[in-house]
Order: C-alpha cells, then structure tokens, then sequence
C-alpha cells in the first residue's frame, strides 16, 4: 500500500515600501507504506530530500522574482504588497496571494490544469514544450494564464492520440 | 541602540502550529473547542480514534474528485465501480487506525450507502458541471487581514461558465441541509471567495454547496450562498478573534454533549488543568 507523503514550504521576505515577496512549495510523494514500520531511517531520507527539494525550490523562485522587482516594489511582477512569486512545482497544489501572480495582468493556470495539460499531452503523445511555444510563445504550461490553459486543454483532448510521440 | 525584531502574523503562526497559515478547518475546531485546537494544532497530539463519518465523509471526496479530474483531462467518466474504488482505497488509508462507529453503524452499512450516494452523485448535475472545469481540490493561500496569518482555501471545484466562475464545496450530510445550515456553513465559502476572487479575471463569483445526503434515497442538493459585503465583513471579523485567541494561547476546554463523545483527545482533556 502506497504511503501518501505531503511536505512543503513557504517563505515570504520583506520588500521596500512595506511589500513582501513569497514563495511556497508542495510536493506529493507516494512512498512504500512498509518504510514506516520497518525502515524509519529510509523514509526520514525522503522526507529530508523533499524538504531540500522545497526549500531550494523557494529559494530560487525568491531570487528570481526579487531580480525582476523593482525597488519600489509595487505593482510590477515580482513584488509588491500583494504579489508573490509563482510557487509552483511538480504540478502539487500551491499558490500564493491568489494564484501566485500580482496584481496586473492575466493570472497563471492553476495546477489543477498544468496537471491536465501533464496528464493529457502524455497521453497523446504531445511533445508539449514545442506545442506550447508554438501555439502560446511559452516554454511551460505554468506559464499559460487560466484562459489559455483551459484553451489548450480543449484543443489537446481533441487531437488524436499518437503512438510514436508526436512532434 | 534599540532593535525591534516584529513577528509577522506568519511568523507566530509557525511559531505556535509549524504552519505559516490559518485554514477554514482550523477557524471552526477553535470555534468548537479551544483546548482541541490547541491539543490538534499547537501539542500536534496523534489522534488515536478517527469518526467514521470522517472517514466516509472524506473518501466519498475522493471518488468525487477522480470523477472531475478524468473530466478535466478528457478521459472517459470513472464507472462506478471505479468511483467504489476511489472510496475503498481513501478507507485503507486508515488501515490500523481505531475508526469510531456510530451506534449500529459498521463498515458494510457505509458501503452500501456510499454505492448509493455515489449512483446520485453520478446522476447528478454536480458531476457534470456547466462550463470549463479550472479547478480541483486546488489549494490557495492568501492575506485576508492585517496581523492574521495567510488563510489556506482548498477548493473542491473551480468551473468558469460564460458568465461567472463558480465554486462549488462538496459536503456530504445526514440529510438536506436547512436554510439555518447553508447560512452557518456559508463562512467557509464566504472566506474562500476572497481568494479566488483574483482568478475570476472580473466575472462574478458564485459559491455553492453540493451537499450528498446519506439518506435511504440518497440526493444531492446544491445549496447557492449569497454573498454580501455585510456579512464577508463579519465573518472576516470572526477569523480576527479568532486568531486573536490563537496567538494570546487562549485555549480552554467548551464541553458540549454533541461533540465531546466522539473527540479524540477524551483522556488529554480530562487530564487538562490548564
């Protein structure tokens, strides 16, 4: 029996001009449920790497939008009271401050669809990255906004499944 | 040279509970019993018993979530063999755990209920919701009010329609659900719509309850929750007492007959003394 193992992080610095920049990161693991019983030592490995995986994950994810955000902090992407950098990973539930985006412009998929353009182009054959770049100008399906998202979802269910990975 | 180091409401969160949040489950175990919150989220003592209605309530979630995710990603609809699959599996997740019975209640009575209320559920406009779904079990987190922590929102069904985007909680209850229980329930919707107010992209929100009853006949009902400033504003108010009992460690035990027999921290409480 899988044993289900939720783990994350959030972290929030402060910004000038009284704004903030977060950060957080879910992940989801199944792991062998025998390792609790019988192998503590194995399962506290995992739930060491995922933490790092997290961690380093809002780590990177602050750096990033705190280089794109302007001093004053406000209002642009990156920062400002209310914005948060994009948290997501590996397709688990996380968002920040409503979806993870700030205040302007069109906000990101949820993972509820990046899950599904995942789940949808794997089982079409889609070669996604290409796709997306060539239909969105995005390399990511974190990166489509929610319109898009469900955009591309509608025209990916309706492409025929391929068996020799297509494109 | 005076240095003021100032904890963010973020900050005492962790400090207290581990988590830089507040969730709408946690508002309402302070609202029932204050010392179950604390022994819950702040002493983080196992729970030795777990309610069967919890159980069933949850894996009935489950099967309802599988069936949106295969509609979100075009797959053909789970029968509902696989749908009782979905339920027996989120049960033997709690293999080993001592789950609590109600008086002659047992596993197999659930069962058959949950093949019941599944079949409805199935039948029901709720399984095959209007519009685009964008959104399941989907999880948000954001600032409500200044000095209360983040407020963590799972949402069980996201739909955008051509004219409003729709957020739908699934509950699962002994029967339909009074008009008094809509508007005592509503909180949780009216909190959680501030959150996702900012993926709306300007069109309104409507919040709904799909409520499955474990009735002989099962049903499901969807429940629509007004909105209005007036009462946004007072449940926002209540969360801020609330919080504001959290970080002042104001935890006492609020014995009440419906709850206390089926809590699991019976033998912590009685060992309280403050």
């Amino acid at each position: 029996m899988p044993l289900k193992l939720q783990v994350g992080t959030s972290q929030k610095i402060g910004q000038p001009d009284y704004g903030s920049l977060g950060a957080s990161c879910h992940v989801e693991l199944e792991l062998d449920a025998s390792l609790i019983q019988h192998d503590l030592e194995t399962f506290h490995r995992h739930v060491k790497n995922a933490y790092v995986a997290c961690r380093q994950a809002v780590q990177d994810e602050l750096a990033r939008g705190a280089e794109v955000s302007p001093p004053s902090g406000n209002g642009h992407p990156g920062g400002n009271g209310n914005g948060h950098a994009n948290g997501h990973r590996n397709g688990a539930h996380s968002n920040g401050n409503g979806n993870g985006r700030d205040g302007s412009g069109p906000r990101k998929a949820t993972s509820s669809q990046v899950r599904a353009i995942h789940a949808i182009a794997n089982r079409q054959g889609v070669r996604l990255t290409e796709e997306l770049e060539a239909r969105f100008g995005v390399s990511s399906p974190e990166d489509l906004s929610i319109r898009q998202a469900s955009e591309c979802i509608d025209e990916l269910k309706a492409e025929p499944a391929t068996t020799g990975g297509r494109r | 040279m005076i240095s003021i180091n100032r904890e963010s409401a973020n900050d005492v969160a962790e400090r207290l509970t581990g988590r830089r949040y507040l969730s709408h489950s946690a508002v309402s175990t302070y609202q029932s019993c204050p010392l179950k919150y604390y022994f819950r989220y702040v002493a983080s003592i196992p729970e030795e018993t777990v309610s069967a209605a919890l159980v069933f309530g949850g894996a009935i979630h489950l099967a309802a979530e599988t069936h949106h995710r295969s509609l979100l990603q075009g797959e053909s609809a789970p029968t509902s063999d696989d749908l009782f699959g979905c339920y027996q599996s989120a049960w033997s997740d709690f293999d080993g755990r001592d789950v609590q019975y109600a008086r002659n209640s047992g596993r197999e009575q659930l069962d058959d209920l949950a093949r019941r209320m599944l079949d409805a559920f199935e039948s029901s406009d709720v399984a095959q919701p209007e519009g685009r779904i964008i959104g399941i079990e989907e999880e948000l987190t954001g600032s409500l009010l200044p000095g209360v922590p983040d407020l963590l929102a799972r949402i069980d069904l996201l739909v955008e329609t051509d004219d409003a985007v729709v957020l739908t909680d699934v509950k699962t209850a002994r029967s339909r659900w009074s008009s008094d229980q809509v508007k005592t329930s509503a909180s949780q919707l009216l909190l959680y719509q501030e959150l996702v107010r900012p993926l709306a992209d300007g069109k309104p929100l409507r919040l709904e309850f799909a409520v499955l009853t474990k009735t002989k006949s099962p049903d499901v009902v969807r429940y629509v929750v007004p909105s209005d400033s007036h009462r946004i504003e007072r449940t926002k108010q209540v969360v801020q007492r609330v919080w504001n009992g959290i970080q002042s460690e104001f935890f006492y035990p609020a014995p009440s007959p419906l709850q206390c027999p089926s809590c699991p921290y019976q033998a912590e409480c009685e060992a309280w003394i403050g």
